[in-house]
């Protein structure tokens, strides 16, 4: 009796003119997409061994530049990889500093490729609830609702059937879509796909389905709260669209108002300023020894050693102080993102983003590992060199010196930072299924 | 056999819809209540196939109570209702084919279709067109089709013959007559005095839930049914007034 229904809901869907327009859509875009985007990556690629040729010859032992290989996974699901440091300068006595990319393509900017997150995430969500919207609601108003109750089957079989018919008709456009790109992954001349790769894309199509599995189930318990497809489309896409955009766009502010954070300008005189007081001090310190060794209270080898004393004094204050104020800062904006990523969760969207990215390694987290990879390798590289400003520069490579090479996490530390926001999904999905079914079973079949 | 035993329908503990309503529909028998909206009908027709539970009383099809075991009891009922647009996009066949098979048939012919939808005057072109191109004659006798096939003892049909023009109306008629020449037990809900005269072996005046009057096929051939269905109403009517 299942296997008739979702039979039915099968094709009934698959006969259907959005069946069409979900297919050609989720064709047309996905491949759009990953050629645009593989394209996109290559000529990324070969950037990116230019520029570690290019830094390799320029390096001396006070100033190195290190670079970050971009992946094919990043290219797909692209997360903050535009906005992420692609070479970071490390000179020695300095914090590392990002070197900035300018994108001379203003149509990018204006109209930036959409990637896989994005086709899934918004467009594949928007599909899932035009397949579901008139599931159970639309059955009503054309009285079927009432000829299939009236046929000897159980209650709780017609929604499972009604869910699983209708959700298979819609992962097919989605999963021809998918397959089409893979294949233009696969047999792309210039991209590689290792089995970390594949893996990864697995488990983001998993993600994916569970994530469509979301708003299928959201269509249905809308519809079965509704007796007209018309309120339910309305009530489905203001729902999307607090799902979609207010919820995730939202978030940051939010996350602002329960745990502000001064501007970098702000942070950045604070740092000026604790700067100049600690030169204050050494001066006025400077100044005293100064003068016991004028007064001859002290003599030329103590001064010297005092002011000695005083530089490295000076310098450790001033170090302590500024890392201070700068683990403050960075304390603070953890905080804030911490608390925007929990709001953002509230959204399914923002869950299948979290996971994507994680598992792409184009999460925000991710830069922060980068970013701290190569501020360990600045400590390594630069341990036994002296500093700056108390030697004179003298350019040329080091010798003996270790290279860096930054390696992303593995799938199975992806996979378990990917696991709240998939806990999460799953959350939603499972309350959306059985708010359906409790729904169902109160429905008046009959108008 | 189709029997009711003080069936009563109150909702939310305030509307009384249907009232301690027995009846009895007998195989080869068409049953046809009359009554204006709101008067319980299609409340009653809900409690038999199960779609709301009885608030007191019981329903019985071939001596199966309806609300204790409503699986059961769907096999014998078939269910045809008003306006009903079935699957748009499904060709009659499909739609015949798959109402068949919920409705238990395991095991059915292209011959078995086609016979069935020849049966009830569909044209012979129509039976692999979508069902969104057919008038609402033909999607009612499709109706008419899927419960034919399912070859349930009892038929209950709501409001049938509403929005026919007159050969619609008059063949869908045939058609019952057609099935109560087979011996199925039909119950038949209508507001369409001339058509429950033409073809009721008996006829239950349904008012505010009340079951006010039954005839016999004798007393609606002899009485002016229109004359006494439209006292029965305004009675009812002026009754509500004084209520209030």
């Amino acid at each position: 009796m299942l296997w008739i229904i979702i039979t039915k809901e099968f094709l009934e869907k698959v006969l259907t003119l959005r069946f069409f327009v979900a297919l050609i859509l989720s064709i047309v875009l996905t491949i759009v997409s990953v050629v645009v985007l593989s394209e996109d990556y290559a000529q990324e690629l070969a950037d990116y061994h230019l520029r570690t040729q290019m830094h390799a010859e320029t390096s001396n032992e006070q100033l190195i530049a290190v670079d970050r290989k971009p992946s094919i996974l990043t290219a797909m699901f692209q997360g903050i990889t535009k906005e992420a440091a692609r070479s970071v300068r490390l000179l020695i006595g300095f914090q590392p500093k990002i070197i900035e990319t300018i994108d001379d393509n203003p149509f990018s900017v204006l109209f930036p490729t959409v990637d896989l997150t994005f086709i899934i995430g918004i467009v594949m969500s928007l599909l899932a609830l035009l397949f579901a919207y008139d599931a159970v609601c639309g059955e009503l108003e054309t009285g079927t609702l009432a000829l299939i109750a009236s046929q000897p089957i159980k209650k709780p079989m017609l929604i499972l059937g009604k869910w699983l018919g209708g959700y298979f008709s819609l992962i097919l456009p989605c999963s021809v879509g998918w397959l089409l790109g893979l294949l233009i992954l696969s047999t792309h001349p210039h991209i590689q796909l290792s089995v970390t790769d594949w893996s990864v894309l697995g488990l983001i199509i998993i993600g994916a389905l569970l994530y469509l599995a979301c708003f299928f189930a959201l269509g249905i318990l809308i519809s079965t709260l509704t007796t007209r497809p018309s309120t339910a489309i309305v009530v489905l896409l203001f729902l999307w669209t607090l799902f979609v955009f207010v919820i995730p766009n939202l978030s940051p502010n939010l996350a602002k108002t329960f745990s502000p954070i001064p501007s970098f300008s702000t942070h950045s005189h604070k740092m000026t300023l604790a700067q100049t007081e600690i030169e204050h001090q050494r001066q006025r310190w400077h100044d005293a020894a100064v003068l016991k060794v004028i007064d001859k209270r002290l003599t030329w080898a103590d001064g010297k050693n005092l002011l000695l004393n005083i530089e490295a004094r000076s310098t450790s204050a001033q170090d302590k102080t500024l890392s201070n104020i700068t683990q403050a800062y960075h304390r603070k904006i953890r905080r804030q993102e911490q608390i925007a990523a929990g709001i953002a969760v509230l959204s399914p969207y923002a869950c299948f983003t979290f996971f994507a990215t994680q598992l792409a390694a184009s999460h925000f987290e991710n830069e922060a590992k980068f970013i701290a990879a190569t501020t360990r390798f600045e400590t390594e590289y630069f341990a036994d060199t002296p500093s700056y400003f108390q030697t004179v520069v003298s350019p040329g490579k080091g010798t003996e010196k270790s290279t860096f090479f930054y390696t992303e996490p593995t799938v199975s530390e992806r996979l378990k930072l990917a696991l709240g926001p998939l806990s999460l999904l799953m959350l939603y999905t499972g309350l959306c299924l059985i708010g359906g079914y409790a729904a169902f079973m109160r429905y008046d079949v009959k108008r | 056999m189709l029997e009711t035993r003080d069936l009563t329908k109150v909702y939310d503990n305030t509307i009384l819809a249907v009232n301690k309503l027995n009846l009895k529909v007998n195989p080869g028998e068409i049953y046809v209540v009359l009554g204006a909206n709101g008067a319980g009908k299609s409340t009653t027709i809900s409690m038999l196939l199960n779609f709301i539970d009885p608030t007191s009383g019981t329903a019985l099809v071939n001596d199966i109570e309806i609300p204790k075991l409503p699986l059961e009891a769907k096999k014998h009922l078939a269910y045809v209702s008003e306006n009903v647009e079935l699957y748009r996009n499904f060709t009659a066949r499909q739609n015949l084919e798959f109402f068949a098979k919920l409705g238990g048939r395991k095991k059915i012919t292209r011959e078995e279709l086609d016979e069935t939808l020849a049966r009830v005057g569909l044209p012979e072109d129509a039976f692999k067109r979508r069902v969104k191109t057919f008038s609402k004659g033909m999607r009612q006798r499709l109706g008419i089709a899927i419960a034919i096939i399912k070859g349930a003892a009892v038929v209950l049909l709501d409001e049938p013959t509403s929005g026919l023009d007159p050969k619609g109306g008059a063949d869908f008629l045939n058609l019952l007559r057609e099935l109560k020449s087979e011996g199925k037990a039909i119950f038949m809900s209508t507001h369409d005095i001339f058509r429950a005269k033409e073809i009721a072996d008996q006829i239950g005046i349904l008012v505010g839930g009340n079951l006010v009057r039954e005839l016999t096929r004798q007393e609606i051939e002899t009485e002016d049914l229109e004359a006494l269905y439209l006292r029965y109403v305004a009675g009812y009517e002026s009754e509500a007034e004084e209520v209030a």
